[in-house]
């Protein structure tokens, strides 16, 4: 009971420490954004990796990329302040000033500020300041940022050298490479969102009205861009003339600073995912929405690829969709914002509407706000204190009613968990799984509902202190994987995938089959852990065999039927049934270790004790073929590759193989029955000890093997 | 309580000790029983788990080659050599262990069917993958987009990824070829023992082929040809080393590379020579593999004032009917370079037939099977002519495992469904018996 109460107290501190506040230096004040502004903000559409999408996801995962979370939290003058992925979104935006003193770059490893000559903060959770990371000089320069890029172009050439591929490997290894890495990429996506509305904002700093007086004067010696765009036929006009050179040289600069903040703005190149794509395209035919960089190059660099009417046509469209952003950018803190901001958005929403795309945007800001999948961790956590409490006076009648509970609470979370899954097949019109993260809260809520099937047959609490587990288990990890990817859950899927029949079938089968083989595996610990600490009756152990093996056999029914069904789809698309890619040969593992365990069984070869055993091994082979394949970067799966996971699967290498050998050592110890003689001394300690010895041999091989891999 | 556990592990016992049996009787029990099934799976699942991991430094093809279609390999686990059979053999032993437990030697009862059913199924799928891997014919074709002039929208030539063939062409007056004879993957496969030179000849071919140096791949992972080295490197290289002789041909040698993880990557190259016992040798060359989409790139010759060729070539097939390209599509998700879908729109030219060919939707005609498996020229611009490229199979199992698939499916149902009412069944009336009176 003591272990458990430790645990508690350590997930206790874990939540308490994931809500501490940092204090921040360098802010000395944060202005609220009015909540009708950010409410309008929020449900803006934009499209991204190919699909439309609200504001809100897209700044939420800008955010996280950066930030490590969705959302911001800092400290002034004692004064805790919390900042929403939209409300930051938008300082960027309309207050870039703000935006670069607001703590939000998170570095974990000292030796990486160091690297680009930055004093570590005292505590590595306090985030810094872009302020505070680029140091930058009256000219605004910085070196700091510049032995940045240039220390990350030189690893970049290594990587992308396919003759290095070693070196390559060790560079992302290094943890102060990978830091620095990381941090450039972060640091990227941050000027980008500062600098993406420049042009609105600051003009071009070319007074044209100085350089002819054809033109009108500027204000502060910058024109308007709109303005600038209105009048480029007359420009190249007069620079054409024959006496023009004078003037081009007084307007030459223009060029440059539109063309660095087109650039920025993001203009139709298929490959910058880091801007907003925020109109809808002109022609209804088009797919495509624009980013505001694409206004401003198709009416002055590429003007010349439409026809003249065509070009009237379009700059009839786009100027005032350039002037609305001047406005807005230009009016930030006065009282017309909201209704600039408004006006902008209705025009936006409404086209969308139009074109039929805008119903999802408002089921998706519901699913953001009502937030299911994160919901349901804090009820499976209350789940499993409650449940520790009966278990510290079973069979009472307190214990009776708190169980009650416990099974109110998971079933809650159950039920909110299944909606998430359902929202998100609804706001992508396909069945529940089809990227790697979407198996963790699929896998979790049917290993979780097993458990609690198996609960109502039995009626033991077995398998509901299972299912509580694997719910807190299952949605940490899916938790950890979202922040890690800091990319849109929620995407679009390449041709291959596109068939939602297999999608419905061979890949809903096969992770049944994984879910089943995870809690086989789970439930067997009980019995190793009761055999090995001499705890529970005969009976309990018999229960638990009993379920591991009906929970076996129901995952070999899908985990064969869907490999099968994955050779079926894999000859219609790639031509052969069998390719022995990795992904499949995974998956044929997992039936493979549960064949073996139902025909030794039914040879007599192995009894209760080696069920579980081989149960525990089925599920490393499911681990194995869950996330080790996707580690391997070979085969045809290859929209599941991730990376950096390695350390944690050695970890539960190393742990289930500590607990095999635990579950071995059994055998010669714990049966036959303790007799006092000379082989029972033996038996009782020379075994038990050296396969304890075994075992911390196994986990430190592994975990070894996971420190080599860290990083 | 009896726990119907053990009473079944108990009934299995006695299945597999027998009383005294003769010796023909113990073998046909040991090949019938759980024992050999447990060893059998058991391999399987360390050479599964062997030969994935091997891919990663192997890459797919030669890692199936070694563990999965091989009947025994040699594997170092440390540095200790082990030798282990391969999956081939291990599935073959199964289907016998399979047949013979659990078809011949397992109870038949009407009333539980299922593990007869389930067990059938795998037969059947086995029987399939062992029918596919030895009559397989893979390839892939070429199809440009019709643009009106040429007739490269229309094939029935379909090309290997994998092999290779040497082609001798001879020309008419009209320099149409009017007679090739194809030097076959199997006769330039294994390994180039003796003096790593072959000869070949056929009546109709009025020289010899000597094929000297063969090397698999001279290419590396970029396309470059990193074993293609100019003359003076050659000199150089065989000066360095005095066991090298590096031939010249043309102004070029060539030395092996490693081959590539993917074997489309691997492109080979050999020398030959052309002679004849009279003459002595007429002409000598270096032969670089040619791939589509890029034309070939023959060796010309004349012999006895005819006009002849050979070419290093992907080895070709031809289909039994040819296939026009109406229509290619490519559709990517807006703003994005992530493929929604392509799909081609072909017809079947001697039928008329037209089908819609996209990704998870084959054509299957005659036997073979058209897959949309991808496009090209990589890197295509708006405008450009694209050619979509199929990949064909004729695999007469080509739907076995969709039905086996089904067989498995209901038999496992079928048996873990009885297995489950009979246990509830078993509480229920345990749980009675301890609530009644």
């Amino acid at each position: 009971m003591n272990i458990l109460i430790k645990s508690l107290k350590l997930i206790l501190f874990f939540t308490i420490a994931a809500a501490f506040n940092f204090s921040a230096e360098g802010i000395d004040s944060y202005e609220k954004w009015d909540p009708e502004i950010v409410k309008i903000f929020e449900a803006m559409p934009v499209q991204e990796e190919g699909r439309l999408k609200p504001m809100q996801t897209v700044a939420r995962y800008k955010l996280m990329r950066i930030n490590n979370s969705k959302r911001l939290r800092f400290e002034i003058g004692g004064e805790k302040i919390k900042v929403s992925a939209a409300e930051w979104l938008m300082d960027c935006l309309f207050r870039p000033e703000l935006a670069k003193k607001m703590p939000i770059f998170k570095v974990n490893n000292p030796d990486v500020v160091e690297a680009i000559g930055v004093d570590p903060h005292k505590s590595p959770r306090q985030r810094y300041s872009y302020e505070e990371l680029s140091d930058l000089d009256e000219n605004g320069f910085s070196d700091n940022m510049k032995r940045l890029s240039e220390r990350t172009a030189e690893l970049g050439k290594i990587m992308e050298d396919s003759d290095k591929e070693e070196e390559g490997k060790a560079v992302r290894r290094d943890p102060v490479n990978a830091g620095l890495l990381s941090l450039k990429s972060a640091v990227n996506e941050f000027e980008w969102a500062v600098n993406a509305f420049n042009f609105a904002r600051e003009g071009i700093a070319v007074d044209l009205g100085a350089a002819s007086d054809q033109f009108k004067k500027a204000e502060k010696g910058r024109s308007k861009v709109s303005y600038f765009l209105s009048e480029f036929d007359k420009i190249i006009e007069m620079a054409r003339e024959p006496d023009g050179q004078d003037f081009v040289a007084k307007i030459s600069d223009a060029f440059n600073f539109l063309q660095r903040d087109m650039a920025t703005a993001g203009v139709k190149d298929k490959v910058s995912m880091i801007s907003l794509a925020m109109f809808p395209p002109m022609s209804d035919k088009d797919e495509e929405w624009i980013k505001p960089g694409y206004l401003i190059e198709q009416l002055s660099f590429r003007k010349n690829e439409l026809k003249v009417d065509e070009q009237k046509k379009f700059a009839q469209w786009a100027l005032p969709k350039i002037e609305a952003l001047e406005g807005l950018t230009r009016n930030v803190g006065s009282p017309g914002f909201v209704d600039d901001l408004k006006a902008l958005s209705d025009g936006i929403v409404s086209k969308a509407k139009e074109r039929g795309e805008y119903k999802n945007i408002e089921l998706e800001l519901l699913n953001n706000r009502l937030g299911l999948f994160h919901w349901a961790l804090p009820f499976y956590i209350m789940a499993f204190i409650l449940l520790a409490v009966t278990w510290l006076g079973p069979g009472t009648k307190v214990s009776g009613i708190l169980t009650y509970g416990v099974i109110g609470m998971t079933g809650f979370a159950t039920v909110a968990l299944l909606a998430g899954i359902c929202f998100r097949s609804v706001l992508l019109g396909r069945p529940p799984i089809s990227t790697l993260y979407e198996t963790i809260p699929f896998i979790t809520v049917t290993a979780v509902i097993l458990c609690l099937i198996i609960e109502f047959f039995d009626r033991k609490g077995i398998a509901l202190a299972c299912s509580v587990m694997i719910g807190i288990i299952g949605l940490f990890l899916a938790m950890r994987f979202e922040i890690k990817e800091a990319r849109d859950t929620l995407k679009v899927l390449e041709a291959v995938l596109r068939s939602n029949f297999w999608l419905a079938t061979h890949v809903i089968a096969i992770n049944i089959g994984y879910a089943a083989a995870i809690l086989g595996g789970v439930i067997a610990h009980l019995y190793i852990f009761s055999c090995f600490f001499d705890l529970g009756s005969k009976d309990f152990r018999k229960s638990v065999t009993r379920m591991v093996y009906g929970v076996t056999c129901f995952g070999l029914l899908f985990a064969l039927v869907g490999t099968v069904l994955g050779g079926v789809w894999a000859n219609d698309s790639w031509g052969r049934f069998w390719g022995w890619d990795p992904k499949e040969n995974g998956a044929l593992m997992i039936c493979i270790g549960a064949l073996i365990l139902l025909h030794a069984r039914m040879g007599g070869y192995i009894k209760e004790l080696g069920i579980n055993v081989l149960a525990v091994l089925i599920l490393m082979i499911t681990v194995f073929s869950w996330w080790h394949v996707n580690q391997l970067e070979t085969g045809l799966h290859s929209y599941g590759f991730t990376s950096g996971i390695m350390f944690w699967l050695f970890i539960v290498y190393g742990i289930e193989s500590a607990v095999i050998s635990l579950g071995i050592s059994c055998h010669f110890f714990r049966f036959p029955q303790r007799k006092k003689t000379q082989t029972a001394h033996l038996k009782n300690t020379v075994f038990p000890v050296s396969f304890f010895l075994l075992a911390f041999i196994f986990t430190i091989v592994f975990v070894n093997l996971a420190l080599m891999n860290k990083g | 309580m009896e726990s119907r556990y053990q009473n079944n592990s108990e009934s299995e016992d006695s299945r597999v000790t027998p009383k005294k049996r003769s010796l023909l009787g113990a073998v046909y029990d040991f090949f019938s029983g759980y024992l050999l099934a447990v060893i059998l799976l058991t391999f399987l699942l360390a050479l599964t788990y062997f030969g994935t991991m091997a891919q990663v430094e192997m890459g797919l093809y030669e890692a199936s080659e070694k563990y999965f279609e091989s009947f025994f390999l040699v594997d170092k686990i440390g540095s200790v050599p082990v030798l282990l059979p391969g999956v081939y053999l291990v599935s073959a032993l199964l289907f016998l262990n399979l047949t013979l437990g659990a078809i011949v030697r397992a109870r038949k009862s009407w009333r539980r069917p299922g593990m007869l059913i389930a067990h059938s199924g795998i037969l059947y799928i086995l029987l399939a993958g062992f029918v596919a891997f030895h009559y397989t014919k893979e390839g892939n074709m070429l199809l440009y987009e019709p643009n009106g002039t040429d007739e490269k929208h229309q094939s029935d030539e379909i090309y290997s990824l994998i092999n290779w063939s040497i082609e001798v062409t001879k020309y008419n007056s009209k320099d149409e070829p009017e007679f090739i004879h194809v030097i076959g993957p199997d006769q330039l496969s294994g390994s180039w023992k003796g003096d790593g030179s072959r000869s070949f000849g056929h009546e109709d071919i009025p020289f010899i082929l000597k094929v000297s140096g063969y090397e698999r791949n001279i290419a590396n992972g970029k396309g470059q040809l990193a074993g293609l080295m100019s003359a003076k490197t050659a000199e150089i290289k065989n000066k360095e080393d005095d066991k090298k002789s590096i031939r010249v041909d043309e102004g070029y040698g060539i030395e092996s590379v490693p081959t590539n993880k993917t074997m489309e990557f691997n492109l080979p190259a050999a020398y030959v020579d052309i002679y004849n016992k009279s003459v002595g040798v007429i002409s000598s060359a270096l032969l670089i593999g040619s791939s589509p989409p890029l034309p070939p790139r023959p060796f010309t010759f004349s012999v006895g004032g005819e006009k002849w060729s050979v070419d290093l070539t992907r080895h070709r097939y031809t289909l039994p009917f040819a296939i026009e390209l109406e229509k290619f599509q490519k559709e990517d998700h807006p703003g994005t370079m992530r493929a929604r879908e392509y799909s081609s729109d072909v017809v079947k030219i001697n039928t008329g037939r037209k089908v819609h060919i996209s990704m998870n939707k084959p054509m299957r005609d005659a036997g073979y099977t058209l897959y949309q498996a991808s496009w090209g020229p990589e890197g295509a611009r708006p405008g450009d002519r694209l050619y979509t490229s199929l990949a064909v199979s004729h695999n007469p199992a080509d739907q076995w495992p969709k039905y086996g698939t089904y067989v498995i499916a209901i038999g496992m149902t079928i048996h873990f469904v009885q297995k489950l009412f009979s246990y509830l069944k078993r509480t229920n009336r345990s749980r009675r018996r301890e609530e009644g009176p």
